[in-house]
C-alpha cells in the first residue's frame, strides 16, 4: 500500500510538469509572458518534447490508470471552452472530447476516471479563481470571469464532495500534489 | 455515502437557484442602470455648472433667480 502510494506521488509529479509544459505550449503566449527567470526553465523550453515524452512514459511505468487518467482528463478540461474550434485531424473538439473519454471508458476502471476528471476540473477551477484578475487584464479565458466567481466555488464544492465519495485516499493524494505544482511552477 | 450524495444535491440546488438568480439580478440591475443614467448626468451637471460628457463650464448663476 505504502509502495503503491509513493508511486503515485512520482507518478503525479512527473504528469503534473509534463501537463504544465504542455499547457504553456497549447496557450503559445510565450511572447506575451515573460521568460521563466531560472536559467534551468529557460533551457527546458526548448527541449520540452523529448523530456515530456520520457516524463509521460515514466509516470505510466509507475501508475498506469491513474496517470491515463490524469493525462486525458487534462487534456478534456484544456480544450473545454473552444469546442467548436477545428483541430488538426480534421475533427471538431467535442468529437475528439467523446473519443478521449469512451477511450477512457474503455480502458480505465470508470470511478478511476471520474475521479481523476473532477480532481483536474478542480485544480482547474482553482487555478482560474487565483489568476482572475490576471486573465481579465490580458483577456485569456478564464472560467470564473465567464461564469461568475460563485458559481465556480460551488462547482469545485459539489466535484470535491464528488471525488471524496469516489475515493478519499486518492483525493487527498492527487489534489495537494496538483496545487503544489501550481505553486512551483509559477514560484520557478 | 448517503451524506455525500445529500450535500451534492443540495449544492446542486444552491448552484442552480445562484446562477438563476444572478442572470436576472444582471437583466435588472442593466435596466436600472439605463433609467439611472440620465438623472444623475442632469443632477452632476446640475450641481457642478459643468456639463458631465464635454466637461464645458457654464456662466455659474450667481444670485439670481431659477
Amino acid at each position: 500500500m505504502w509502495v503503491e502510494i509513493f508511486k503515485r506521488y512520482i507518478a503525479l509529479f512527473l504528469l503534473g510538469f509534463v501537463i504544465k509544459l504542455l499547457d504553456d505550449e497549447v496557450d503559445q503566449d510565450e511572447n506575451l509572458r515573460k521568460l521563466p527567470r531560472s536559467q534551468m526553465l529557460r533551457e527546458v523550453q526548448f527541449f520540452k518534447l523529448p523530456y515530456c515524452l520520457l516524463f509521460l512514459s515514466i509516470a505510466m511505468m509507475l501508475d498506469t490508470p491513474y496517470s491515463f487518467a490524469l493525462f486525458s482528463s487534462a487534456y478534456i478540461t484544456g480544450m473545454f471552452h473552444v469546442s467548436t474550434q477545428r483541430l488538426p485531424f480534421k475533427l471538431k473538439s467535442y468529437q475528439e472530447i467523446v473519443i478521449v473519454f469512451l477511450i477512457n471508458i474503455l480502458l480505465v476502471p470508470i470511478g478511476v476516471f471520474f475521479n481523476c476528471l473532477f480532481l483536474i476540473v478542480i485544480i482547474q477551477f482553482l487555478d482560474d479563481l487565483m489568476d482572475m484578475n490576471y486573465d481579465f487584464t490580458y483577456g485569456y479565458f478564464n472560467y470564473a470571469n465567464r461564469f461568475g466567481k460563485g458559481e465556480v466555488i460551488l462547482v469545485i464544492l459539489i466535484f470535491l464532495v464528488a471525488s471524496i465519495m469516489l475515493s478519499w485516499v486518492n483525493t487527498l493524494i492527487i489534489l495537494p500534489t496538483g496545487i503544489f505544482i501550481n505553486y512551483l511552477y509559477s514560484w520557478l | 455515502m448517503l451524506y455525500g450524495y445529500i450535500i451534492i444535491l443540495s449544492l446542486l440546488l444552491i448552484l442552480i437557484s445562484y446562477s438563476y438568480g444572478r442572470k436576472i439580478g444582471n437583466k435588472e440591475g442593466y435596466y436600472k442602470g439605463i433609467s439611472e443614467i440620465p438623472l444623475s448626468l442632469k443632477l452632476s451637471y446640475l450641481q457642478t455648472n459643468e456639463c458631465p460628457i464635454c466637461n464645458k463650464q457654464q456662466q455659474s448663476n450667481k444670485g439670481g433667480k431659477g
